[in-house]
């Protein structure tokens, strides 16, 4: 090799030395922002998991937006500012929504206002370590996602939720499927595939079951006055013995319109 | 003795100044050729000028002989195998990447957990928590399929240039030895992140052990630890990846290397060798250059070009080392795929029963790759002279690039189209159209395809409809989803949070039944936003 072959070599290997030095000063420099930035991010989608999560395991008994069904509300104030006070928790929320989840509420802190699923435990026990469907991670993504309603709940912001559009189906059976949803029906009935609450009794079977239930009654004229009027007629058996008297909302009259209603009832008298 | 060294230090005192001078640099000099192993200031100077030996016996040698690391470095290459197009670096550069992956991963290895539960978290702390995580993770990713590239590469070069031949069969069989354990770090070192690319991408490689004949579930239970993969696999992985394959990689590179720089020297392009050049030239190829300082020089200028162009790659362009949702063995991601190096067994896989194509063919093909030397028993190395071996490689060239292509998701797998359209425009894994509309571009509303007023919404929302508008059409034209309606809704959800679903409805072709699909995403203002 030539003098100035090696002279150009350590000439251009000093040059891309001092190249890297700098790049990675210029990373040094940056880093603590950088991981600030990343623990962000994390954190966004560790919320955006556990709002997934939520939908699928958690809504049916605290509601879509955590308003609350059989099991409390976690998006109001008094979840946010008084709850671990008034159970005597010593840590923080964070660590209660954990708590909570994972191990399950075996019995309810206020039965007359949130009775649960009520079949021998209030709340499931959701962690993998004890017998539950959802790892650590998840968990914590999920209380990531409960805690996230602090802003709206304290009210320092607001914001507004849109009716989600029902799919316009030309098959009545198909938009009663997304009323019984929509209306939280599943929260307390269980319909095989569809929905497993155990509060009232299960409706797997209810076209059939219906004409049995109360004498000259037909199917439908059955199920119609079990919507509007729950209380007229107490069916004979529940998952957890007998049925409760004034636990189903005497006020879906009122709530449904009567298109709802009609596919509702067409969707039931299905389940054969 | 107390008196030697007074007196020693009485006479010192006594010369004058300029033997005292020179009595000072001699006892430097001597310092400097005890630490360099026979080089004095002077020959220093005379290697980082370029110039000729200033001692005989040439003292450059010496350090062959006295030095544990550099007995193995050959003393000179001769000039014609250092021409740049004959090796192009290939060797050293997996090398290098080797030293790279190694360096990153003893440092990657003080933060990383091999277990289920606590790997992906322990990935999440080095992004976060750890200073220069992030660039350690991109350098160790990225260095390893590097290492890969420039493996496979350094072997069709070896293959091109006939360097396998005559008493070089062994170095070449070292070599197989060196690719399948450098695809076989790379493979294992890709579960350990534990996130649903990693766990499927292995339990698919894994799966093709299962269809080993004879020994299939043994060895992957051997491989797994239990039927499924879980915390024993991933401790099987993990010390496959930092004890075992880096140990053997290490003991079968020296022998590699031990072969190649001392026993038979780098090959000479083969018009060298077989009478194709004229006798001037031949002996112009054969001169010697000297490791040190010629290559050493080249060496290490080879190695701060390399880190500084990967480091500014990182800086500029890389985008990062992947890191999708957290494994679950209850979700198979839509497309699935094995990292690029296994793309070509993956295509393999969709020719046929996966016995033959995932496990007895690749087979094959290592025993065929070991028994090149053998086979080909034509003592030319010239590329005229070996026509069948040429048209062989470039074959074998063709091929994986081919069954490369057929591996890729989209190749062969037949999605029901609104699940492609939804997958397309915001895939499981990955980020895509819809994910990256800026928080604020996302106007919450229903939206329907066909009748939307895209000019009232934000650019990028637009953007997005009206690739989904066109991708929903597209399906009614090919006849895939007839009466074909799509949604889109989005609603405010929490703080900094937005609900968005998109929903299709059609009309069967086949069955004429009114199907409907649909797919709920959540969507923070902070979420990436860029790959």
């Amino acid at each position: 090799m030539s003098n100035s072959r090696i002279q150009t070599e350590i000439l251009l290997g000093a040059l891309f030395i001092v190249i890297s030095s700098i790049v990675l000063l210029y990373m040094g420099f940056r880093e603590e922002t950088k991981l600030a930035e990343s623990a962000v991010v994390q954190q966004a989608q560790a919320i955006e998991v556990g709002a997934g999560l939520f939908a699928a395991n958690c809504a049916r008994c605290h509601g879509q937006n955590g308003e609350g069904l059989i099991g409390p509300p976690l998006n109001d104030a008094y979840f946010f500012t008084d709850r671990i006070k008034d159970v005597g928790w010593g840590g923080t929320l964070e660590d209660y929504i954990i708590s909570t989840v994972s191990s399950g509420r075996p019995v309810s802190t206020r039965p007359d206002q949130w009775p649960g699923e009520g079949i021998g435990y209030a709340m499931p026990a959701w962690s993998q370590e004890y017998g539950g469907p959802l790892r650590p991670d998840e968990i914590r993504a999920i209380a990531q996602f409960i805690l996230n309603w602090e802003a709206t709940a304290l009210e320092q912001e607001s914001i507004t939720v849109l009716e989600e559009p029902v799919p316009v189906s030309e098959d009545p059976t198909a938009r009663g499927l997304a009323v019984f949803n929509a209306q939280g029906c599943a929260a307390c009935h269980a319909i095989q595939g569809i929905s497993s609450g155990q509060v009232g009794p299960d409706l797997t079977q209810i076209g059939t079951l219906a004409a049995t239930r109360v004498d000259g009654m037909s199917a439908e004229d059955y199920i119609r006055e079990s919507i509007l009027n729950p209380d007229a007629f107490i069916a004979p058996e529940c998952p957890n013995g007998e049925c409760p008297a004034g636990v189903m909302p005497p006020n879906f009259g009122d709530k449904l319109s009567p298109e709802e209603l009609d596919d509702l009832v067409a969707f039931l008298l299905a389940q054969e | 003795m107390q008196n030697g060294l007074l007196e020693d230090v009485r006479n010192f005192m006594a010369l004058s100044r300029e033997e005292k001078r020179a009595k000072v640099m001699e006892a430097i000099d001597n310092r400097v050729r005890i630490i360099t192993a026979g080089l004095s200031i002077k020959e220093l100077r005379a290697l980082l000028r370029g110039a000729p030996p200033t001692e005989r016996p040439n003292p450059r040698y010496k350090v062959h002989v006295t030095s544990f690391i550099a007995h193995i470095r050959p003393k000179f290459y001769y000039k014609a195998s250092t021409i740049f197009t004959h090796t192009f670096r290939l060797g050293y550069l997996s090398t290098f990447f080797f030293l790279v992956e190694i360096i990153t991963g003893l440092i990657l290895m003080i933060y990383y957990v091999p277990s289920p539960a606590e790997a992906y978290g322990s990935i999440l702390t080095i992004e976060s928590n750890v200073m220069f995580g992030e660039l350690m993770r991109d350098l160790h990713r990225l260095g390893a399929e590097l290492m890969v590239a420039f493996v496979w590469l350094h072997m069709f070069r070896t293959y091109f240039t006939g360097s396998y031949k005559g008493e070089r069969s062994f170095t070449w069989m070292t070599g197989v030895f060196l690719l399948l354990i450098t695809v076989f770090l790379s493979f294992s070192g890709y579960l350990l992140p534990w996130d649903q690319l990693a766990y499927w991408a292995v339990t698919i490689g894994t799966s093709m052990a299962d269809k080993a004949p004879v020994f299939g579930p043994e060895s992957n239970l051997l491989l797994r630890g239990a039927p499924d993969i879980g915390a024993g696999g991933l401790l099987r992985f993990y010390l496959l990846h930092v004890v075992l394959l880096p140990l053997a990689g290490i003991l079968v590179l020296s022998i590699h290397y031990y072969k190649v720089a001392r026993e038979h020297g780098i090959s000479l392009p083969a018009v060298y060798e077989e009478g194709v050049l004229p006798p001037e030239k031949v002996k112009e190829g054969k001169k010697r250059i000297d490791l040190i300082p010629d290559l050493l020089t080249h060496e290490i200028f080879l190695a701060s070009l390399v880190t500084g162009l990967l480091l500014l790659y990182i800086l500029f362009f890389y985008p990062g080392a992947p890191l999708g949702d957290h494994a679950n063995p209850l979700k198979t991601p839509l497309d699935t795929k094995a990292p690029w190096y296994f793309l070509w067994i993956q295509g393999m896989l969709k020719l046929g029963d996966p016995t033959w194509m995932g496990v007895i063919w690749p087979t094959i093909f290592v025993i065929v790759l070991i028994a090149i030397p053998y086979i080909d028993r034509n003592p030319s190395r010239l590329a005229k002279n070996r026509p069948i071996a040429i048209t062989w490689g470039l074959f074998w060239v063709i091929f994986l690039l081919v069954t490369s292509y057929m591996g890729t998701p989209q190749f062969g797998i037949e999605t029901p189209p609104a699940v492609r359209i939804v997958q397309d425009l915001a895939p499981e894994e990955g980020i895509g159209m819809l994910r990256s509309i800026p928080f604020d571009d996302l106007v919450p509303g229903t939206y329907f395809v066909n009748e939307a007023d895209k000019e009232a919404m934000p650019k990028r929302l637009a953007e997005f409809f009206a690739e989904y508008e066109r991708r929903v059409n597209l399906a009614e034209e090919q006849g895939k989803m007839l009466n074909a309606t799509g949604m889109l809704y989005i609603t405010e959800w929490q703080k900094d949070l937005k609900k968005v679903v998109m929903r299709m409805e059609w009309t069967d072709p086949e069955t004429a039944q009114q199907k409907s699909f649909e797919h709920e995403f959540y969507l923070h203002r902070d979420r990436p936003r860029e790959e």
